[in-house]
């Protein structure tokens, strides 16, 4: 009976343990793939689809510094791009939503273009999130963020812009991106502000993105942190974005 | 997870393993009740007294099945409802719809609110926020004066005919039986007529119920076995036609094909231009001199939104004479879209313009509405006067008018419709600066005082708003009118208006929360909203308005337009053509009311119409623009063909004065300018908008022309699509433009689209002597004939004596 009293504790120990090491993201029913950077690896917490890096671009062992409850990855210049099996990771043929965390450290460069956060960077379907090209001598924290879709066969090229509000006041903070697709319509929500909807003529799908992975994170430009990266499998709403707001940011 | 398997007596640790969880693949167990991303969609609508909501949306089912009930209604921020509960329709088994009527509400936040209660007992309460308020603009009656606008004139009627300034339509059948337009005798070679199965309809007496000098109303029936037809044709002063035709059958009553036959004689079918949303790819271009079918609705571009191929927009004509056709939507159309809308077949002296409302064949017992419209082609001229009107430029013999653009030059943030914190001093200011120079400590006073409206923003942005305060100065010495940059598409969230008012403006089904330069419509609280604030600048010392984005637009807005739900569950979006066009014809009415009037008295009215020369739109406005295209290094005759320019930049069809813009880079701007003076001088386009970067040369030439007395008494101007008929010129790849001076001296640009070397130029008239107008030079001179050099797409002005 000791015995086995002492093995329950320990269990019980290591799955306390456990979730303080490796918590799971709000909603965790819908998520397809999920990256805490938490365990300074680059390998994704959930993933449907394979968890490991298809290619680590820059900083191949990844610079890791305190996030907002663990690790969070270095991005930009000096930093690292990851690059994941998109098959069975994300999925357009479904409504779907990204989610990731970033804190910019955009002091330390004068001017520059882009801060690109995530995208399917091809020449056979380009879908991507960044914040603007331009002006290169802004802050980036002044630009608005861009929802770009190039390259496509079905999807015209366009950009959607969303202003963000933080401003220069928000500019080395974290902040939440969150990017939703339902048919016939796109969402940006930008930390805990009332989502955006831009109405679209399409319905995204798979055959738009044929390329095999997505890109989370960038190996150039500006430097800034990225963080508990998440897609879910469906559209979250509104309200549903602002709990994971509230859980991270006030956390 | 850390397992350790430790013997307690010794305390040795027998076996450590570190596991970890691998979540299967493909679906897991998922909680029957589990929130989809369900949320409470809304609309809220002011003027229609209405709120609608939507729970399942854009895809994403909601689960109704164990919903044992569910009310929606209003309530104000603590919770507290404002409204009766509202029972909502189920829609199918995904969702939930209410319409409910909006309460009187004071200013505040309230809630749209959703409560479900489940079989099991628990409640589902899903709440989204609005704001509402009240505003002094609202219903206001600005530009909707019954007048007749200049140059315009009174409607003429006499039997089934009506008259406008240059315009005859004589109405049978529903339709037009004739209409003489400009310089077409008869645009028609038949009868306009509708027919249903096969048969034509034919009509009964036509009954006038409304005979006004701005319109007319007239209304007939039509006959047809088994269908009570009714037309109902609305004349306006400027060839707009508004057609209703009601169809009521009298019993259950299958159409197999439904269509409008619009049979143009074919001297006037030699240009179209369509659109469908895709601006700067319009269908502009000459038709085939061939038989048969020469062109149908599914070619071209199309906006992505819109099903069937729907094209709202067919213009039909040569040069200035045509008939436009256009249309909001298809709704009540029954169609197969593997066919097209319309079809344009030549047969001999006829080009019939056929609008196919039924190709799928339907049974209908209810009644239903078509509507459409037509405007006859010219609507109006031009006089020589209006070719003295220029453009930010302080050239002899003009009229210097300067568009203030950006919106910061009149002191406006970003899209606003008032200057910035509604202090309208700096406006005040420039309006008492026209034709003065003030030194730089002057400028810099009244900038300064100016600027503490920016003062909360970034030194950069400050920077920038200085900058364009500075240039309205600039702009305002060289000018005797000014008129400030606005844009009728565009909303801000930072409106607090906006965000009442979003659901009526914005281009969206539901809420979007979102703004755009582009996206909105001006629906009638829209023009409320607007016009309130144009007449305040034009009281504040401002000459005009200038609108930007006049172009057809979609919106899938199922309150404020005939956007409809398809069998599919998509929505058929509407294009905002009959909400544009009361905007344009309120504020051309409020500026010609103002007294803010230019030569035969039309407003001073700019409307940017870039590649989309809608006539219902621009016989509103008095300057059109056009080329906001195509920039960069290319020569102007490989950017714009000579179809565009006379279908679409001209203004012919409108009698607009056209405004183009200018725009050039690369390492041979003088060569590029050069090609812009030949084109411009050849089409007799002298108002240009600098967008950047052509040479000295550009005011140069113009300069020479207006000094001879271009736009004047004493100068006739025969551009090349309107020739004296005397000029004859040594290659087909030449285009001229004469300026004939009364005493008999003349100048003629002769311009090269493509020719290049040796040119002869024969003026028809004896010839003294030729000179260089552009150098002074001597040009030899052979058998009456000048001889000269011309560069591949430039141009040269010769003097005749």
């Amino acid at each position: 009976m000791k015995k086995i009293f002492i093995i329950t504790v320990m269990l019980f120990c290591g799955m306390i343990y456990a979730a303080e090491t490796a918590p799971m993201p709000k909603f965790e029913d819908a998520v397809s793939f999920y990256i805490s950077f938490d365990d300074a690896t680059l390998n994704a917490d959930i993933s449907l689809g394979n968890e490991k890096p298809v290619s680590i671009i820059g900083n191949k062992k990844g610079t890791f510094i305190t996030g907002l409850r663990g690790k969070a990855l270095l991005c930009g210049d000096k930093g690292t791009k990851v690059r994941f099996a998109h098959k069975k990771n994300l999925n357009f043929d479904k409504s779907g939503t990204v989610v990731f965390f970033y804190k910019g450290a955009f002091k330390n460069m004068q001017s520059g273009p882009r801060v690109f956060f995530w995208g399917i960077e091809s020449n056979i379907g380009y879908v991507g999130l960044q914040l603007a090209n331009d002006p290169h001598k802004v802050c980036p924290c002044k630009r608005d963020l861009h929802t770009m879709f190039l390259r496509g066969k079905r999807i015209k090229d366009k950009i959607y812009s969303t202003k963000l509000t933080a401003g220069e006041a928000g500019c080395e903070k974290w902040h939440m991106i969150a990017f939703s697709w339902a048919p016939g319509q796109l969402s940006v929500k930008y930390d805990n502000t009332a989502v955006k909807n831009y109405p679209v003529p399409f319905d995204i799908a798979e055959a738009d993105f044929p390329a095999n992975d997505f890109s989370v994170g960038s190996d150039i430009h500006w430097q800034y942190y990225i963080d508990e990266f998440t897609v879910y499998n469906r559209r979250l709403s509104d309200s549903e974005l602002s709990e994971i707001y509230n859980h991270y940011i006030k956390q | 997870m850390t397992v350790i398997f430790t013997e307690v007596e010794t305390g040795k640790v027998l076996l450590q393993r570190c596991l970890a969880w691998q979540l299967p693949a493909g679906k897991r167990w998922i909680a029957p009740d589990i929130k989809s991303g369900a949320q409470l969609e809304i609309g809220i609508y002011p003027y229609y007294k209405l709120i609608r909501a939507r729970l399942g949306n854009h895809g994403i089912p909601f689960n109704t099945r164990n919903v044992k009930s569910i009310i929606m209604r209003v309530t104000d921020d603590k919770g507290f409802p404002v409204s009766k509960n509202f029972t909502p329709v189920k829609n199918g088994n995904d969702g939930y719809y209410s319409e409910m009527p909006l309460p009187p509400l004071k200013k505040g936040n309230y809630y749209v609110e959703a409560r479900l209660k489940k079989e099991n007992g628990k409640e589902e309460i899903f709440k989204t926020k609005f704001f509402f308020n009240s505003y002094e603009w609202e219903h206001n009656n600005i530009g909707c004066d019954r007048i007749v606008l200049p140059p315009y004139k009174p409607l003429v009627y006499s039997g089934n005919t009506i008259q406008t300034l240059m315009t005859r339509y004589t109405l049978a059948n529903g339709f037009f039986s004739d209409i003489k337009t400009g310089k077409a005798e008869k645009l028609l070679a038949a009868p306009i007529t509708m027919t249903v199965n096969g048969s034509t309809l034919t009509g009964s007496r036509i009954k006038w119920t409304e005979k006004a000098a701005d319109q007319g109303t007239a209304i007939q029936s039509l006959n047809i076995s088994g269908l009570d037809v009714t037309v109902s044709n609305t004349v306006e002063f400027d060839n707009f036609v508004k057609t209703v035709v009601t169809v009521k059958p009298q019993k259950e009553f299958k159409f197999n094909s439904m269509t409008l036959e619009i049979p143009l004689n074919s001297d006037f079918a030699k240009h179209i231009h369509s659109t469908c949303n895709v601006m700067r790819h319009n269908v502009v271009a000459s038709l085939s001199g061939k038989q048969g079918e020469i062109w149908n609705s599914m070619q071209g571009r199309h906006a992505g939104a819109i099903a069937n191929k729907f094209r709202p927009y067919i213009w039909i004509g040569n040069m200035a004479e045509g008939l436009a056709f256009f249309a909001e939507n298809d709704k009540n159309y029954s169609r197969d879209p593997q066919k097209p809308m319309a079809q344009l077949i030549r047969k001999g002296n006829e080009t019939r313009l056929r609008i196919n409302f039924v190709d799928k064949p339907t049974v209908r017992k209810e009644p239903f509405t078509l509507t459409f419209g037509f405007q006859a082609t010219p609507t109006r001229s031009r006089t020589n006067s209006s070719r003295q009107l220029t453009e930010r430029s302080n050239l002899p013999n003009s009229v210097r008018m300067s568009l203030l653009a950006g919106g910061g030059c009149w002191s406006c943030d970003d899209f606003d419709f008032f200057p910035k914190n509604k202090d309208y001093s700096y406006i005040n200011t420039l309006s008492k600066l026209k034709g003065t120079n003030p030194d730089r400590k002057k400028r810099e006073e009244i900038i300064n005082k100016f600027m503490h409206n920016f003062a909360t923003y970034p030194k950069d942005r400050q920077k920038f708003y200085i900058n364009h305060l500075d240039r309205g100065i600039t702009y305002a010495q060289m000018s005797e009118l000014l008129i400030p940059y606005m844009n009728p598409r565009a909303s801000h969230l930072r409106w607090e208006e906006y965000n009442v008012f979003m659901d009526e403006w914005f281009c969206s089904d539901f809420r979007a929360n979102n703004e755009d330069a582009y996206n909105n419509s001006p629906t009638r609280s829209y023009q409320d909203f607007l016009l309130f604030h144009c007449k305040k600048l034009l009281n504040e010392g401002l000459d005009g308005l200038y609108y930007d984005n006049i172009r057809d637009w979609h919106n899938p807005n199922t309150v404020t337009g005939p956007a409809y739900v398809m069998d599919s569950g998509k929505i058929q979006p509407y294009f905002d053509i009959f909400d544009m066009r009361t905007l344009l014809k309120r504020a051309a009415v409020l500026i010609h009311k103002e007294g803010k009037n230019i030569f035969d008295g039309r407003p001073l009215f700019v409307v940017h119409m870039t590649d989309t020369n809608i006539v219902p739109f621009t016989s509103l406005g008095s300057i059109t623009i056009d080329w906001e295209d195509k920039f960069g290094a290319m020569d102007y005759q490989d950017r714009f063909s000579e179809d565009y320019i006379k279908i679409c930049t001209l203004g012919l069809q409108s009698g607009a004065i056209p405004e183009i813009l200018v725009q050039l880079s690369g390492n041979n701007r003088e060569h590029v300018t050069r090609t812009f003076l030949a084109v411009t001088l050849a089409y007799d386009l002298p108002m240009v908008l600098n967008g950047g970067n052509p040479t000295a040369t550009l005011q140069k030439i113009w300069r020479i022309l207006k000094e001879f007395g271009y736009g004047t008494d004493d100068v006739e101007t025969f551009p090349c699509f309107n020739p004296s008929g005397r000029l004859s010129v040594n290659s087909n790849n030449v285009r001229m433009t004469e300026y004939r001076k009364k005493n008999g001296t003349a100048v003629v640009a002769v311009s090269s689209f493509g020719h290049s070397g040796k040119t002869t130029l024969d003026p028809g008239f004896p010839v003294k002597e030729a000179i260089d107008f552009e150098t002074g030079k001597i040009i030899p001179v052979k058998n009456n004939s000048a001889e000269f050099e011309l560069q591949k797409n430039e141009f040269r002005l010769i003097l005749f004596k």
